[in-house]
């Protein structure tokens, strides 16, 4: 009788039951499951909990629990699918994002789902956590060669270093090289329109979205 | 655990439901505010700015609500700025509620040179303030303050309390408090957005039996988050009014509620709900509430 564990493993990560995921991730792999099987499981299982939240069934609570949930998953799972890529051979990524929050803003709650949407959606993050001068998003994109940027921030006194980001970005003559995303409760379309960003996302889902379209214009 | 009781600049929060009132925190100066021209040079309408704390004050004394103003400052130089202003127009006290260390520990210097720090409590204490936030309150002679209980991993009640002690081998903010020489520490228990007041106000139950701290939240940070709340500005003032009752429902015993010209819907809100829940606890257990409670306002 086959098992029951890639249920349970959807169903943890939509209840958001962060302590399971990894246990789980685990047995799958005991089982033989192959790597691309449980992460189709587990993003299916992250655009349940988005949809859940576009439909006003969850809230923030149940997004930030869904997405540690899967990020605690994911973390077991990284190796094997970091290993499976070396032993394909296989060099195109679907896309590579760095990410954080802003100098002078502790804030990372929606930085940490926007990592966790972008890696259910088949991403390859790389965050760099709260608190960040904007040399440092330049020097990770520089050495993981990344396609986008993506900046937050939560306070109106440092929602301008998006903008700063963008000029130090032409100043370094980098700006056509990586695309710049911007979100925080402070910002909208029209700050991301006035400050030259390639993109602004409302929220996590919006973020996979944008990274999307982002990636579209950058491939073609 | 017994509810402690904190007097600060005479003012007591704290204590067992029912007895000490509510004590309700307007918000002045916030990201937006109307009344501030330069958030960063901390240049404001200063008459407006007065009117708004003088009206704070005065629903205080009708309703029994006692009240404190929250100062959001968004440098160091508005900061400072702010608590001179409402020094000198005012004797309520206060929350040092800079955006950033920065402005919270240039607010702190101001405020032991002038010797202000009986009026000031600390906002906030939080598992991310750095070390020179400690050392500048370790310094100062502040001894009130706000520990926010907030976990980004946890939302939920458990996870929140669970940041008061030692969690994955980091200090917890009770030892974090004690060693920034705080001792009168006051529990937030951290809104994220509406829906997440509800396990907020569990938090607050919880910790209070636990630790006995006086215990409260920011419905405010729901409020300005929901957006179909917004949709009409009289709609808007019933929410925020009902949140402040639903968060004195649980027995908080301090409530920001928002923007301080709220005060003329939310004090009045409270304070009927205080008042008849003082009389029932009067018939239950005999508890009486003190002098100036909303039960003898209010009725």
């Amino acid at each position: 009788m086959a098992s029951d564990v890639l249920e349970k493993l959807h169903d943890v990560i939509v209840a958001g039951k962060r302590k399971e995921s990894p246990a789980l991730v685990t047995q799958a792999f005991e089982e033989g499951i192959d790597v691309d099987t449980i992460i189709d499981t587990m993003s299916g299982a992250m655009n349940v909990v988005g949809e859940k939240f576009s439909a006003g069934e969850y809230f923030i609570t149940e997004m930030l629990l869904g997405a540690h949930a899967f990020k605690a998953g994911f973390d077991i799972l990284k190796p094997a699918l970091e290993d499976k890529v070396k032993k394909s051979g296989e060099t195109k990524k679907k896309g590579v994002v760095v990410l954080g929050t802003v100098i002078n803003d502790i804030h990372d709650i929606g930085k940490n789902m926007v990592g966790s949407a972008l890696q259910a959606a088949g991403y390859e993050i790389h965050d760099i956590g709260i608190d960040q001068p904007l040399e440092n998003f330049i020097t990770k994109a520089e050495e993981v060669d990344a396609n986008i940027i993506a900046l937050s921030a939560l306070l109106t006194t440092t929602m301008d270093e998006t903008k700063n980001l963008i000029e130090l970005l032409k100043e370094k003559g980098l700006n056509k090289k990586y695309k710049v995303l911007i979100g925080g409760a402070p910002m909208s379309q029209k700050f991301s329109d006035s400050i030259g960003a390639d993109a602004y996302a409302i929220d996590a889902f919006d973020a996979v979205e944008q990274v999307k379209k982002l990636m579209e214009i950058i491939e073609n | 655990m017994e509810s402690k009781v904190y007097n600060i600049n005479g003012l007591k929060i704290g204590g067992e439901r029912g007895v000490n009132p509510t004590v309700l925190v307007g918000t002045i100066f916030y990201a937006g505010h109307k009344i501030v021209e330069d958030n960063k040079k901390g240049i404001f309408d200063k008459t407006k700015a007065e009117d708004l704390i003088n009206k704070q004050s005065e629903m205080a004394d009708t309703t029994g609500n006692p009240c404190m103003v929250d100062l959001v400052g968004d440098t160091p130089e508005a900061m400072v700025k702010y608590v001179k202003f409402l020094t000198d127009v005012s004797d309520s006290t206060f929350l040092l509620d800079g955006v950033d260390g920065a402005a919270r520990i240039e607010g702190l210097k101001y405020i032991d040179e002038v010797g202000l720090q009986d009026r000031c409590v600390y906002s906030t204490i939080s598992m991310t303030t750095k070390d020179d936030e400690i050392n500048a309150l370790k310094k100062s002679k502040v001894n009130s303050a706000i520990l926010f209980a907030f976990s980004t991993y946890d939302p939920t009640p458990e996870g929140k309390l669970g940041l008061l002690e030692e969690i994955d081998g980091k200090k917890g903010l009770i030892e974090l408090g004690d060693e920034s020489g705080i001792v009168n520490s006051i529990v937030d228990t951290a809104v994220l957005d509406i829906s997440s007041l509800s396990l907020s106000c569990k938090t607050i139950q919880m910790v209070k039996e636990k630790y006995g701290f006086p215990s409260g939240c920011a419905p405010a940070n729901g409020m300005s988050l929901w957006k179909k709340a917004q949709l009409d500005k009289g709609y808007y003032k019933s929410c925020e009014a009902s949140a402040a009752v639903f968060t004195a429902s649980y027995g908080a015993d301090f409530i920001l509620y928002g923007p301080i010209s709220s005060c003329t819907t939310v004090f009045p809100s409270v304070a009927t709900y205080e008042a008849l829940h003082a009389y029932a606890s009067k018939w239950d257990s005999g508890k009486q509430a003190v002098e100036g409670h909303p039960l003898f306002k209010m009725f």
